[in-house]
């Protein structure tokens, strides 16, 4: 049993738009989520995060590709094998007031998973095990929330409620959609503390989706990131190299452009390192890499005609681009030329995040 | 520094059907010509309500019950915002004070294209001169790195929520006001069109010199864009002091706690933490200090008496008790400066 909890090959997902023409949400995407493994999905609106998320959830079909639970094709399997998926895979939405029913009591919203997938015998049996997932949360003490509604709740604690939830049913993988981003930067922390102790102490795999790139580091700093843009993954790594070492033009100048809780640090930033500000819509994709119409290393001929490969720069750092690429090649053909052993790490970057304002 | 706005012991209520409830409490400070302020705070703390009152914009339910908004204009005169009515607010309002708001991607008039919109804005502020208008628009959309025939012609629907925000920027500088007012500016924005509009904001003070107030839930922005910071919790500004200071030597607890809050993307992995509990409901204020049930300082004291704002360094000040024993966990690794 080696083959990974959850993957997605090559899955693309198609919405019919306006006048007849296909809108490509997520185009060609291929991900593996090993079990307790977090890997963070990072992309700003429109880029097909949360579409992947469905996917990944077995919420959407793909209209071409495989979604493969430990190694099955979902969309071909049994049902039993289909219904173990979508219970071993939950996911958390954003907003909790949008996916909580307003009319059920906390103990209701998760006495009725347990007793509906028959996982306690008995009252006082959901009782014992209401009380422990509420524990789990943090919504302690649990007595004091059971006979409460969602709307005598904090944003926090109903975010909890639909984390405890999603647990009812013992689940191998959350996929956690902008899961932190609706409740306050004061709280917010202790939510994904919440979160982590989860992956710690029930070995709960994370597909963890959001904007934020200061929260994907902080939840995923040991698992990787893969970075989205217009519906294609444009680079995947391991966070802290993700983040110390961008090789994709788009993921250096999404980390350039992030302000940082920081005076002095975030005054040091480069200015926007784009050719153009304004977003491609997704009804109009661009030719080849679609980041080449506000790309500073475009190049005429190359980027704008052929769509980039995702390739390891590194063994497990990824990146979708032509320029990368090159840039990677010559270094390692340098490197193989020169006779003295380099103590120094091979230079394929293209250009540092950060750089001194003139 | 001349003065343009002294906010002082202004005192904001709201009539509910569960009663009175206090949102602003005796809040003071000052904002400088060509001084940039962000007003930073979690949801329900008061800050939006403050931002609307500085205009004279409150809802009906809700009353400046005392306190005033001096209002410094270009002769030397002090107006009291509060005390306003009517066509003398009209003419304070995008004259000399402008602001953009929140759902400023929605506040744009579907049916009517951007020029259109423009010209009912100027005219209904007494500018009559079509050209003048078209002439002054253009300049801003420039600054503002759009393509004015483009955008002059296009209705709101045809342009990105970046560019629509940006326009609304352009349209708040339209009768040279001495303050704009931007409450959650960036919110709901691409981090690339949000840095663009930063970059834009910083460049149009340097070149109008006009003074800024950023209502923001957003401590990354206020970093980006403030010269001073002041931290507001449970309608009561907590701290006031410059951004340095601010992020580097925060006196109050919330702040810090904050700022713990937020870590940096750049660099290694920092310890970050939340602070316990919630925000309190206004109907229910805690008694003493309205942070206590949540800090990691309070004492007795901190229940009985509401600690005053003070002066706790050069331009600085604390509303805490024990401002004096408040760390930050960053300082320690910011020692090398």
């Amino acid at each position: 049993m080696t083959e990974p909890l959850l993957e997605l090959q090559h899955v693309t997902i198609c919405f019919p738009g306006r006048r007849g023409l296909a809108l490509r949400a997520v185009d060609d995407v291929t991900l593996t989520i090993d079990r307790g493994e977090v890997l963070c999905l990072v992309g700003e609106s429109g880029s097909g995060k949360t579409t992947t998320g469905k996917v990944a959830a077995g919420l959407l079909r793909p209209t071409s590709g495989l979604v493969r639970y430990r190694g099955r094709d979902i969309w071909r399997a049994d049902r039993d094998t289909f219904r173990s998926f979508r219970r071993a895979v939950q996911i958390i939405h954003q907003d909790p007031y949008a996916s909580l029913n307003p009319f059920r009591t906390v103990f209701a919203t998760l006495a009725a998973p347990l007793e509906h997938h028959r996982l306690t015998r008995s009252r006082q049996e959901t009782q014992r095990r209401v009380i422990e997932l509420l524990e789990l949360v943090d919504l302690t003490p649990a007595e004091q929330f059971l006979n409460k509604y969602p709307h005598q709740l904090s944003g926090g604690q109903r975010q909890r409620l639909s984390i405890a939830r999603a647990l009812t049913v013992q689940p191998e993988l959350i996929v956690a959609d902008e899961a932190t981003s609706m409740v306050d930067v004061s709280i917010r922390v202790s939510l994904l503390n919440t979160l982590k102790k989860l992956r710690d102490e029930l070995g709960v795999a994370f597909l963890f989706i959001t904007h934020d790139l200061a929260m994907a580091k902080y939840f995923a700093w040991s698992g990787q990131i893969a970075v989205m843009y217009l519906g294609r993954l444009v680079e995947v790594a391991p966070t802290p190299r993700l983040l110390a070492e961008p090789r994709h033009p788009y993921t250096q100048a999404l980390l350039a452009a992030i302000p940082e809780p920081d005076p002095d640090l975030t005054r040091r930033k480069a200015k926007l390192l784009l050719r153009s500000v304004d977003s491609p819509n997704l009804s109009a994709i661009p030719p080849g890499c679609s980041f080449h119409p506000r790309c500073l290393h475009f190049e005429a001929g190359l980027c704008d005609v052929q769509r980039p490969d995702l390739l390891p720069m590194e063994p497990d750092h990824f990146a979708a681009c032509h320029i990368a690429a090159r840039v990677f090649a010559a270094s390692r053909h340098a490197e193989f030329d020169s006779s003295e052993t380099r103590a120094g790490k091979s230079d394929g970057t293209l250009d540092s995040p950060v750089q001194e304002r003139g | 520094m001349a003065l343009v706005l002294s906010v002082r012991d202004l005192s904001i209520d709201y009539r509910t059907p569960s009663g009175t409830l206090r949102a602003v409490q005796r809040v003071s400070f000052d904002i400088g010509e060509n001084e940039s302020l962000a007003l930073i705070g979690e949801s329900g703390c008061g800050k939006t309500t403050l931002g609307l009152a500085l205009l004279g914009l409150l809802p009906k339910a809700a009353r400046v019950s005392e306190g005033h908004i001096f209002y410094h204009d270009r002769h030397g005169q002090i107006v009291d915002i509060v005390t306003l009515r009517g066509e003398q607010l009209r003419r304070y309002r995008w004259r000399e004070c402008a602001m953009v708001f929140q759902g400023a991607l929605n506040a744009f008039n579907p049916v009517l294209r951007i020029w259109d919109q423009v010209l009912d804005t100027a005219r209904a502020h007494g500018l009559s001169d079509a050209s003048d208008i078209r002439g002054r628009i253009e300049r801003l959309l420039e600054l503002v790195q759009l393509d004015p025939r483009r955008v002059l012609a296009a209705y709101p629907h045809q342009l990105s929520g970046g560019m629509r925000q940006r326009v609304m920027i352009a349209l708040s500088l339209l009768l040279e006001p001495r303050l704009v007012i931007y409450d959650e500016p960036t919110t709901a924005l691409d981090i690339l069109t949000q840095r663009a509009i930063l970059e834009v904001l910083r460049s149009l003070r340097q070149e109008l010199r006009f003074s800024m107030l950023f209502i923001s839930h957003d401590l990354p922005l206020a970093a980006e864009l403030a010269d001073r910071v002041a931290t507001m919790y449970a309608g009561r500004l907590v701290e006031l002091g410059s951004v340095r200071d601010v992020f580097y030597t925060p006196r109050h607890p919330y702040t810090v706690g904050l700022v713990s809050a937020v870590p940096p993307v750049i660099g290694p992995l920092v310890e970050i933490a939340s602070i316990p509990g919630a925000p309190p409901n206004l109907l229910q204020r805690p008694p003493g200090c309205a942070f206590h049930p949540r800090c990691t300082y309070a004492q007795a004291i901190c229940q009985e008496q509401d600690p005053a704002l003070v002066s706790v360094g050069d331009q600085h000040w604390s509303a805490c008790h024990f401002w004096r024993e408040v760390r930050s966990p960053r300082e320690v690794l910011r020692s090398d400066d």
